[in-house]
C-alpha cells in the first residue's frame, strides 16, 4: 500500500515538473531564455497570426467572450514578453559592435 | 368673558416674551461662562480644561470665573487676571504674540515645508534605472495592435 502511494506521488511530481524539462525550446519555454532573435521575430509573427485568428472566432460567435478576453490577454503578455527579449537582445548586439 | 380671555392672552405673552429674554440671558451667560473655563487649564490635572475638571483647585478656578462674570468683566480681561496671577501656563492656548507666537507658526510651517521637503529628499536622490534598450509595455501593445491591423489589410 505505501509503495503503491509512493509510486502515485512520484507519478503526479513527474506530471507536474515534466513540462519545465520537455518544453524546452517548445510551447513552454519562456521568451526570457531564448537567445535567438529569428526565433523571437517568429514568435511575434506567430502571437500576431493566433490573435487575428482567434478574433476571428470570437467575432463569428465561435468563441464566448469571458474565454476570448482570457485568451486575449494571454496572446498580448507572451508578446510583450518576446518583444522586450528582442530589444534587449538588439540593444545587447548594438552594444557589442 | 371677554375680557378675562383677554387678560389671560396677555399675561401669556408677557410671560413668554420675559421668560424667553431670560433664557437667552442666562444662555448667553453660560456660554460666555464655558468659553472662559474652557481656555483656562486645569492645574492639577493633565490635558483637561478648568470647564471639564471637577478638582478641587479647578472649581476654585470657576467660582472665580463666575464671580468675575458677574462684576461685568470680560473675557480677555479674566484671562488676563489668571495669567497675572499663574503665568501664561494657565492659558490652554498660547497667546499669539512674541516667543508664543512659534508656537502657532511651527507647526504651520512644518505642514507647508515638510512635504516639500520630502519630495526635495526624493527627487534628489532619484536614480534613473537602465532600461537596457527595452521599451515600455504600452509601447509594444500599440505595435501588436498596428501589426494586428496590418495582417488583417492583407488579408
Amino acid at each position: 500500500m505505501i509503495v503503491l502511494c509512493l509510486g502515485i506521488t512520484v507519478v503526479v511530481c513527474l506530471i507536474i515538473l515534466c513540462p519545465f524539462f520537455i518544453g524546452k525550446g517548445g510551447r513552454l519555454q519562456a521568451a526570457a531564455s531564448v537567445n535567438s532573435k529569428d526565433l523571437l521575430k517568429s514568435e511575434k509573427e506567430a502571437l500576431i497570426k493566433r490573435f487575428v485568428e482567434d478574433e476571428a472566432l470570437y467575432l463569428e460567435k465561435k468563441m464566448m467572450a469571458h474565454n476570448w478576453q482570457k485568451r486575449r490577454q494571454y496572446l498580448v503578455n507572451r508578446y510583450i514578453d518576446a518583444a522586450k527579449r528582442l530589444d534587449f537582445l538588439e540593444y545587447q548586439d548594438k552594444k557589442g559592435e | 368673558m371677554r375680557s378675562s380671555l383677554g387678560l389671560i392672552w396677555a399675561l401669556g405673552l408677557v410671560f413668554c416674551l420675559s421668560g424667553s429674554s431670560f433664557g437667552d440671558e442666562t444662555q448667553g451667560g453660560q456660554l460666555k461662562f464655558k468659553d472662559v473655563a474652557g481656555g483656562l487649564r486645569c492645574p492639577t490635572c493633565t490635558g483637561l480644561s478648568v470647564l471639564d475638571s471637577d478638582a478641587k483647585f479647578s472649581v476654585q478656578i470657576k467660582d472665580e470665573v463666575r464671580e468675575q462674570l458677574a462684576k461685568g468683566k470680560n473675557k480677555e480681561q479674566i484671562l488676563e487676571f489668571f495669567t497675572e496671577r499663574y503665568g501664561p501656563w494657565i492659558l490652554r492656548e498660547p497667546p499669539s504674540e512674541g516667543v508664543n507666537m512659534l508656537a502657532w507658526v511651527i507647526p504651520i510651517l512644518i505642514l507647508v515645508l515638510g512635504p516639500l521637503g520630502i519630495w526635495f529628499f526624493l527627487w534628489r536622490n532619484l536614480k534613473t534605472v537602465p532600461s537596457y534598450g527595452v521599451r515600455r509595455s504600452d509601447e509594444i501593445i500599440r505595435e501588436m495592435k498596428l501589426s494586428v491591423d496590418k495582417l488583417k489589410e492583407g488579408r
